[in-house]
């Protein structure tokens, strides 16, 4: 498996973790709360630098953060955002444009984040940094 | 609150009567001018095309033959960069950093607004920073002179373009006027539908009410003076030595199989019109420099430019367009004395590919 391949595993784990139904006894509920942070809540802007093939050279979009689980922040139907990021930070996205899907994946900290980004078999790939524009 | 077409013709910026003019209004036009004839600096739209202008700019600087402008009038990008051109070569590294520096993301968020299918809080960000009070002072200054600085919106409410003395805006000094002068660089560059509206607040008999302003462009790709005085039977004369006139864009078509998607196909016929309407203003302008014995020049993006851009606001591409625009600007000849010739004129390069010359 690749580097890249590894990473967004762990980050899905964690993204099932943090969704999963918490069974009823006192650790998991610990966790489960822990998962369940509202730490991120917010309006945020996420700035994309395209490093490789053909797609644009950079883009923002906005997304919200509710309770973990990454909305789309607009009423645009032109792209579709859905996602979850977990206690820790670690986030996974994607974004779906055009019949094209684009995976992001990284980790928030505080009011800023960063990560990588790709569309299926890095047909295009890059970097992405987001900051919380509102706390909610 | 409501208003009428009444209310909107008397209406005035508060505590700021000299702000501001309608742009087919001739009496205000001449009222706002220099008391002296000088050269005039006219800045084109052209979005992410600005870019040549600047290296155009910055290149006559190099050169040391950028007068001081008695008139400068931007509109759209033309209006972005024409407080850096006005305040003078001091700002040329602004200037550069601005067009060479800056990417889609420092301009627009992907998301509709309900008004637009962008956001430009980026934008409206990167002008927050750039145009700051020291700026302003350079400008009042030069105002002081008796130099001007026009910028021009329309006013979609009343249908017609407005003319903002944005010297005397920022003569009156203070927040109000910084962030006047903010907001209406942020409307002349505010494409209708893709960027929202900017609405600016006003008073007209009696009334407190919200305009709403959008590209300059929409009016015309550049402005010289008032429609009325530039038409062709009009014995106005321009009070100019020379017109400079900067393209920021190319003038032949450009190929390219559109993508059947709205935004693909809008942006395409209006890359269509807006070469349309710069080339009639062209001939417009220099009809009526030549009627009024005036120097005419323009600079144009080379037809033989042909950097990639991947996608709007491409640093790369605009880098290279910068350059292009450098190189003209510190060159020889850095303008022309007459505007390109239109397609299919006896004068023009053909646009229809050879055959064989696609290998």
């Amino acid at each position: 498996m690749s580097k890249l391949g590894v990473v967004t595993a762990i980050a899905a784990v964690s993204l099932i973790a943090a969704t999963m139904t918490a069974i009823p006894s006192y650790a998991a509920q610990k966790r489960a709360t822990l998962v369940r942070s509202h730490a991120y809540d917010g309006l945020w802007s996420v700035l994309i630098h395209t490093q490789g093939g053909p797609c644009d050279a950079s883009a923002r979009y906005p997304a919200r953060i509710v309770g973990g689980q990454v909305l789309q922040a607009d009423d645009d139907f032109s792209y579709r955002i859905s996602g979850a990021v977990v206690a820790s930070g670690a986030i996974l996205v994607t974004v779906n444009r055009g019949g094209q899907s684009a995976t992001g994946y990284g980790r928030l900290r505080g009011g800023t984040g960063d990560g990588r980004w790709s569309i299926g078999g890095n047909q295009c790939y890059g970097t992405w940094v987001a900051m919380r524009r509102a706390a909610n | 609150m409501p208003f009428t077409a009444a209310d909107d013709a008397a209406a005035v910026i508060p505590g700021m009567p000299d702000a501001r003019f309608w742009g087919d209004s001739i009496t205000d036009f001449e009222a706002a001018l220099p008391s002296q004839p000088g050269p005039w600096l006219i800045l084109s739209t052209g979005g992410a095309d600005g870019a040549f202008g600047a290296g155009l700019l910055n290149g006559l600087s190099a050169a040391r033959n950028r007068p001081d402008y008695a008139v400068v009038i931007g509109v759209s990008t033309g209006a972005l960069m024409a407080p850096f051109v006005f305040a003078g070569s001091r700002y040329d590294a602004v200037l550069k950093a601005v067009y060479t520096q800056t990417s889609a993301a420092d301009i627009f968020e992907v998301g509709g607004t309900g008004e637009s299918f962008l956001n430009t809080w980026p934008l409206k960000d990167l002008i927050a920073r750039e145009i700051t009070p020291a700026l302003l002072e350079d400008i009042a200054a030069a105002h002081r002179g008796g130099r001007r600085l026009f910028v021009v919106t329309s006013n979609l409410d009343a249908g017609r373009p407005v003319v903002w003395n944005m010297g005397a805006i920022a003569a009156r000094g203070g927040d109000q006027a910084l962030k006047l002068f903010r907001s209406v660089l942020l409307a002349s560059g505010s494409i209708p539908g893709a960027f929202p509206p900017v609405l600016i607040e006003v008073e007209g008999n009696g009334k407190r009410f919200a305009e709403m302003h959008v590209d300059g462009g929409v009016g015309g790709q550049f402005f010289v003076a008032p429609p009325a005085l530039m038409e062709s039977t009009s014995d106005y004369k321009i009070p100019a030595t020379q017109l400079y006139i900067v393209i920021n864009s190319g003038l032949q078509p450009d190929f390219e199989v559109v993508e059947r998607t709205t935004p693909t196909i809008l942006s395409q016929a209006v890359s269509m019109a807006i070469k349309t309407d710069l080339r009639d203003l062209l001939d417009r302008a220099y009809v009526a420099a030549r009627r009024n014995g005036i120097g005419f020049n323009v600079a144009t993006i080379p037809p033989g430019f042909s950097a990639p851009s991947r996608g709007a606001f491409d640093p790369n591409y605009m880098k290279a367009l910068f350059n292009v625009g450098y190189d003209q600007g510190k060159s020889g000849r850095p303008f022309a004395a007459e505007p390109p010739p239109f397609p299919g004129s006896s004068a023009s390069v053909p646009n229809d590919p050879q055959p064989g010359g696609d290998k």
